[in-house]
């Protein structure tokens, strides 16, 4: 099955670069950070993926996917323009959000495990997500990953470093 | 408050140090009322006292060492102009001040019978000898004594004459203690006899006089100083409009900015100069090296030590003690000296320096001690804020919701209420090795930039401020453009024909104060509950 995928992301960024592929009917990225002990929430949106993926060949499969920084909402302008600073995505220099699988493997029915190279403000780290694929053509991954280790603002008493992102993506029929 | 030297400059002589008893039941009970200053309300608890109470062997850092001043300022917006203070060598060739014991200004009216003349039979006494200070609680102790020093006699701000005028508290809304008392400044006996006006201790910017009378030391001051040097240049027959365009441009000009605002003013006619003092209100402070066209409010001393940079463009690191005691040593007043691309303040013709010592400028012909600093800076960092009376309820509770929710723990995060962090303002592009080197929360919060462009102590960015103590303080925002926490959550202010309850300047009627829009599409329970949790912190 073809899909296109997309990511996700965090505190509150956001920009468009990359058009959205035409299979994708829907996607959502959420993300979740604890700041001053209340979570705050955040969307990116106008991904990007080229996934290739057949079920019956997971460990074939590849997924590759961008999400611009410029997209980033959390509710709060001020905060969504900061995040777009150096000090956060610098989205001058890094407009993107880039995932690359390196490895997917089954792990039950529908269900799978993908590992992943991150690109954020430049900086790659590897990451596993889980990730189902329903009948309906719509895949939900999960992952958590440090704001830390991307550079993304400064250790901070208030604000967590782990960053919860959830992923889902609805294709077009017969993509 | 506007520091400076005027022409009727007293002399000020060297004295006998010699005191004597006070013979007089009634003066002696007068003059205990008063002597020890104004009582500031500074809760501590017994265990801290006894902590401070331990044998104590203070290590006194050099101010003026010449690796650590290096990196003690940030440059100014202007980069080429960022000050060069003067030598180790000059610095140390200026003779140290001495503490003679001051006294309490009275009103008119509510000076106790006989003060005045009580005053002087009074020997000069010297009040500072670290050879004396045994434990910590001795240091901070004598540092309050400097901190209420003048370290200018001879009417820099304000004369003799001026505080024995009615007048000048009428005209000026002069704030007063309970017990009569002008905080601001003092009397000094230097010479027996000779009972002099003093300016230009920390106390006179830093004491604030709530409604009820009473005293806080060390926070936002709230002394019309610069109200009253309008006043002073209007009725002073001694002095005249160029000795008033030579102070203003000594306080103010920064030629290295292009079309220099404060340049232009300090070349208008005295009038002219007046207004623009007159346009401050209490709470904001044309120090040397500000605007008066942009003026800063008044910080608040209490819980200094938390800070990481001084001034409200973060101008002064503050890495330690050590750096406290170079910010007061440049603010009182050695920054008249520095070299500004050239523009040196009080310089001979704005060139050159002086001798060392032979200044003319109040503040830059001697300096304190090194003991002197380091008490002042010991004083500065154990002053402690009022008991609140504020109490949290379900209200606040839902206003600290509001708080977090609206994302102002970001800039002004608990438990400093601050991040300690410089924003840039409108206008400045921040240097990629700013980003590395200091605390920079990149982006502009939209306020008036012209502090942070316009001034010798403008870097390009504004501190971001502590929330603590909002309760007891005001005016708001760097300039003191609004008076209450309340108008900072005002909408209103946004619109061109909004009038300003703080500073807007002489002349100006109407102005939107943009810039911080935080807040101001909140509900009305909302805001209610958000300015009731504020008064909680």
């Amino acid at each position: 099955m073809k899909i296109l995928l997309a990511i996700w992301l965090l505190l509150g960024l956001g920009a468009g670069l990359l058009p959205a592929g035409p299979a994708v009917e829907e996607a959502e990225i959420r993300f979740q950070i604890v700041n001053a002990g209340l979570t705050v929430e955040g969307t990116l949106t106008g991904l990007e993926a080229d996934v290739q993926f057949d079920p019956a060949h997971p460990e074939l499969a590849t997924i590759r996917a961008a999400v611009p920084v410029s997209s980033i909402r959390t509710g709060i302008g001020f905060r969504d323009q900061h995040l777009q600073k150096p000090d956060y995505f610098d989205a001058e220099k890094h407009p993107a959000i880039l995932l690359q699988s390196t490895a997917i493997r089954p792990t039950g029915r529908n269900q799978y495990e993908g590992q992943f190279r991150l690109t954020i403000k430049g900086i790659q780290h590897d990451v596993t997500m889980p990730f189902t694929v329903s009948a309906t053509n719509e895949l939900r991954g999960q992952l958590r990953l440090r704001r830390l280790d991307f550079n993304l603002g400064r250790p901070s008493s208030i604000l967590a470093d782990d960053v919860a992102v959830s992923i889902r993506v609805r294709l077009a029929k017969g993509s | 408050m506007a520091r400076h030297h005027l022409p009727r400059r007293l002399a000020w002589l060297t004295l006998s140090l010699v005191m004597k008893p006070i013979s007089s039941p009634l003066l002696l009970l007068a003059a205990a009322g008063l002597f020890a200053g104004v009582a500031a309300y500074t809760p501590r608890s017994g265990g801290d006292l006894a902590q401070l109470s331990v044998p104590f062997t203070p290590v006194i850092p050099r101010t003026w060492d010449s690796a650590a001043m290096a990196t003690a300022e940030l440059p100014l917006a202007t980069a080429k102009a960022s000050p060069r203070h003067v030598p180790a060598k000059y610095y140390y060739q200026l003779p140290e001040r001495v503490a003679y014991k001051n006294y309490p200004v009275y009103a008119p009216g509510r000076e106790p019978q006989g003060y005045w003349e009580w005053l002087k039979k009074q020997e000069p006494e010297v009040v500072f000898d670290p050879a004396k200070l045994k434990t910590e609680a001795d240091w901070i102790e004598a540092g309050e004594l400097l901190f209420d020093m003048p370290i200018d006699v001879d009417g820099a701000v304000i004369s003799t004459a001026d505080v024995r005028n009615p007048a000048f508290y009428t005209d000026n809304n002069i704030p007063l203690t309970k017990d009569g008392i002008m905080p601001y400044a003092r009397y000094v006996v230097a010479e027996k006899g000779k009972v002099l006006t003093g300016n230009l201790s920390c106390g006179m910017c830093h004491t604030r006089v709530e409604k009820n009378g009473v005293v806080l030391k060390g926070a936002q001051g709230n002394f019309p100083g610069d109200a009253a040097t309008g006043w002073v240049i209007r009725h002073a027959a001694d002095f005249p409009e160029p000795a008033v365009q030579f102070v203003a441009g000594a306080l103010f000009d920064a030629p290295f900015v292009p079309n220099d605002p404060n340049s232009q003013l300090s070349r208008k006619a005295r009038a002219e100069i007046a207004a623009a003092f007159e346009a401050l209100p209490p709470g904001t402070n044309g120090r040397q090296g500000t605007s008066i066209l942009f003026p800063p409010s008044v910080p608040d001393l209490i819980g200094v030590k938390e800070r990481t940079y001084l001034d409200h463009g973060g101008l002064a690191r503050h890495r330690g003690i050590g750096d406290m005691m170079r910010y007061i040593a440049i603010n009182q007043a050695m920054d008249f000296l520095a070299d500004y691309d050239g523009y040196i303040p009080v310089g001979v013709k704005h060139k050159t320096l002086p001798p060392p010592g032979k200044s003319r400028f109040a503040g830059t012909f001697d300096r304190y001690s090194e003991a002197q600093l380091y008490a002042l800076a010991k004083y500065v960092y154990s002053l402690q804020p009022p008991t609140n009376p504020n109490k949290t309820s379900a209200l606040t509770k839902r206003g600290n919701q509001v708080f977090i929710r609206e994302g102002c723990v970001s800039c002004h995060t608990p438990p400093l209420y601050t991040n300690n962090m410089l924003t840039p303002v409108d206008g400045f592009v921040v240097p990629d090795d700013h980003l590395r080197k200091y605390d920079v929360f990149d982006i502009s919060v939209g306020t008036d930039p012209g502090y942070s462009l316009n001034t010798r102590r403008g870097t390009g960015y504004y501190k971001v401020p502590s929330l603590k103590g909002v309760w007891y303080r005001g005016p708001f925002l760097h300039d003191g453009s609004l008076l209450t926490l309340n108008d900072v959550l005002d909408p209103n202010r946004l619109r061109a024909d909004y009038v300003p309850t703080g500073f807007r300047g002489a002349g100006v009627t109407t102005k939107a104060v943009r810039g911080h829009e935080f807040g101001l599409e909140l509900t009305a329970a909302d805001r209610a509950a958000l300015l009731a949790f504020l008064q909680t912190i």
